[in-house]
């Protein structure tokens, strides 16, 4: 029986073997989803890496991580509440100014670890074999654990308020999902760049800094021109950061045509930024 | 052979590099502009075929060293087997878990503790976080650093770190693995604790690629040899007769007029190595006793503070014989940035007539920022440099020497 049993094992392991076929890719590209699967640790060690890294380093660690948002979100509430007097409808500005701040806050952090992410590991990536949509992908975590962060100090901020956000909330989470695949898509096309030119990631945040001031960060779309909103609205930000200050604050009411639009367009942008990377990434290692 | 046993076979596998003689836009500002100067032009570029038209196949647990120059296309075939690059040509078939055991401490973070980095760098090299678990005493046994498992590796001395850093990689399970230069590294007795857990490895029954400038290592370890010229496979066979063509084919390349620096491919800081004579041309063969003068060229892209350039130089055997390193305190390099020229003399060379190879290492503090990966080799031939009408003599190393006799003359009782 013992030997049986020893042969139908064998045969499930030389059945299980796994054939690597090498050859020169052409055409379209896959995702690869099996490799990413199969590297899925090497995702959370890359993750555990990049959080450990972030608040062990800096001497503040989490306070800091408290203190960006709250900071810049004064400074919001200073400049367009105080000096500028943009509309408010009776809410307190700081609160403006802070949900503005969380929506953009994660575009920006996201986008911009993304971008260098590959040219930050190009020792990895021109010694070893990985599926190497890992290494932006692995930084989302710690991306979304800055968010969450920054989560909890809103409902800080609400409960000091007393402001009870409304049904609307449920909206939040989707929101959320746009901004991430934005920044996502966005980063995966810089980072693929930037392994072959390197001023990618310096024009990157001057053009992130123009886009700060073309979306609802420190205003609501209330206090932008009728007129100009229709064209206002194509940046595909503009809704969803709005749609989080609605989802906390009840300020406004979301324009479910335009946050239907920016959803189409986060998922073309992460379409063409999985694309522009995998084709890319046959290069990597001979450019990085 | 039946194709169940065939762990890796290749069929007309190419790898072209392009080469553009004119510099290539790093920057995308620079790349734009010039579209717009000349919108129709292609930049002008030579195919060069780091690798072409690679047949062969490898049986089930065979070990194979790959043997060549710099340049012959050992490095390349590796990096193709192992996904690193694509071919351009051709196709490869593996059958098996793939690992690669490349630069020991690729992916190591210094500010992560030692225990932290087992994880990190398993992950990196395929494991499995439960694989790396159940085997996390065995790499930390090995390793010996157990003391200092919660400290953040960049307070390693670069001992540890190269041994943690084996014992990590040197526990991989897998059905193929690729091995490239990674002997080289720690102490003589960490270096024959690696070797003896290669010969465990090889052993288990896996099928191993081995590449190394140590001739010796290869030779005892290996079943088969590959022998590359000019990124052609031109010899494949048993190792001692590989071994055999290869130290026949290499030879010449010593003398010669056409010598030239050692050029240094896809590092990150080294371009380029040679040894010089004292006009600064290329040479390979040294008079015993007589200087040893090295010339690097290397690039930074930031600037980077007190780097230390290490020079080994290590015997037919991969013995390290000698190793200079630059000064460490007042005379130290305080800073570099873009493109920079090291030189080295080392003044009497005390090598004794035989065949040796140099490469050169650059560290900051405890950690290894890059090495040259390939070496150069030289011969030091026999030369009367000491004028004492002798030249070579017996032993590993030479010295000038004084000697002084006279003859006490006895005091004469008189």
């Amino acid at each position: 029986m013992a030997l049986s049993e020893n042969i139908d094992m064998t045969v499930q392991n030389s059945a299980a073997v796994e054939i690597v076929v090498i050859k020169p890719s052409r055409g379209l590209v896959d995702l690869d989803l099996k490799g990413l699967w199969r590297f899925r640790d090497l995702l959370h060690a890359f993750a555990v890496r990049d959080i450990r890294l972030r608040y062990r380093q800096t001497a503040l660690g989490v306070t800091w991580v408290v203190l960006q948002p709250l900071l810049s979100a004064l400074i919001f509430a200073v400049v367009f509440g105080f000096i500028a007097k943009m509309p408010s409808q009776g809410m307190p500005y700081f609160l403006i100014a802070f949900s503005g701040m969380m929506g953009w806050t994660l575009f920006q952090g996201n986008l911009s670890r993304v971008t260098p992410s590959l040219v930050a590991n190009a020792g990895l990536v021109r010694k070893i074999y990985f599926p190497r949509l890992l290494v932006p992908l692995g930084v989302i975590p710690s991306v979304l654990l800055d968010f969450f962060v920054s989560l909890g100090v809103m409902i800080v901020l609400l409960v000091v308020y007393e402001v009870m956000p409304g049904p609307g909330i449920l909206l939040f989470p989707f929101c959320v999902l746009i901004i991430l695949l934005l920044s996502l898509g966005i980063g995966l096309m810089g980072s693929s760049l930037a392994v072959k030119y390197r001023d990618v990631q310096h024009i990157v945040p001057f053009f992130v800094q123009l886009l700060m001031y073309a979306s609802p960060v420190g205003y609501t779309i209330a206090a932008v021109p009728a007129w100009l909103r229709p064209y206002y609205l194509l940046n595909p930000l503009a809704e969803p950061i709005d749609t989080i200050r609605w989802a906390f604050l009840g300020l406004g009411e979301p324009n479910y045509l335009y946050l239907g639009y920016s959803f189409v367009v986060s998922l073309l942008v992460v379409w063409a930024g999985l694309i522009v990377f995998r084709s890319c990434e046959r290069e990597f290692a001979d450019v990085i | 052979m039946s194709s169940d046993e065939i762990a890796i076979s290749a069929r007309g596998l190419g790898k072209a590099y392009h080469i553009a003689h004119q510099r290539r836009q790093s920057t995308m500002t620079e790349a734009l502009l010039q579209r717009l100067k000349n919108p129709f032009a292609r930049a002008p570029s030579e195919e060069m075929w780091a690798l072409k038209d690679i047949d062969f196949d490898i049986a089930r647990g065979d070990i194979v060293g790959l043997l060549g120059r710099n340049g012959a296309g050992k490095s390349t075939l590796l990096k193709v087997l192992s996904r690193i690059t694509e071919p351009t040509t051709g196709i490869a078939h593996l059958s098996g878990r793939v690992g690669s055991l490349i630069e020991v401490g690729t992916g190591f973070q210094p500010e992560l503790t030692g225990r932290e980095n087992i994880f990190l760098n398993g992950a990196i090299l395929g494991m499995r976080r439960r694989e790396i678990a159940k085997r996390f005493d065995e790499i930390v046994d090995f390793s010996g650093v157990e003391r200092f498992l919660d400290t953040p590796v960049k307070h390693y001395s670069s001992g540890m770190y190269v041994r943690l850093a084996f014992a990590v990689a040197a526990h991989l399970d897998t059905d193929i693995l690729f091995v490239d230069e990674v002997l080289s590294v720690g102490d003589a007795e960490f270096q024959k604790k690696s070797l003896g857990k290669m010969d465990d490895v090889a052993n288990s029954g896996r099928t191993i690629i081995f590449v190394s400038h140590n001739t010796t290592a290869i030779e005892t370890l290996c079943r088969r040899g590959f022998f590359f010229q000019g990124g052609r496979l031109v010899h494949a066979g048993p190792i001692a007769e590989t071994l055999a063509v290869y130290h026949k084919a290499v030879k010449p390349a010593l003398a010669g007029d056409s010598l030239q620096p050692v050029i240094v491919r896809d590092r990150e800081h080294f371009r380029s190595f040679d040894v010089v004579d004292e006009f600064g041309e290329s040479t390979r063969i040294l008079p015993m006793g007589t200087p040893l003068r090295i010339k690097a060229k290397v690039e930074f892209a930031e600037k980077i503070d007190y780097p230390v350039f290490i020079a080994y130089v290590e015997d037919d055997s991969g013995q390290v014989v000698l190793s200079a390193a630059s000064p460490k305190s007042e005379q130290a390099i305080t800073s570099l940035s873009g493109m920079a020229e090291v030189g080295c003399v080392i003044e009497h060379l005390p090598l004794a007539p035989g065949e040796y190879s140099l490469h050169l290492r650059l560290v900051q503090g405890p950690l290894r920022l890059d090495e040259t990966g390939c070496v150069l080799p030289f011969v030091v031939r026999d030369a009367d440099t000491f004028k004492d009408g002798w030249g070579a003599r017996k032993g590993i190393c030479v010295a000038r020497s004084r000697w002084k006799a006279e003859s006490k003359v006895a005091d004469a009782v008189s």
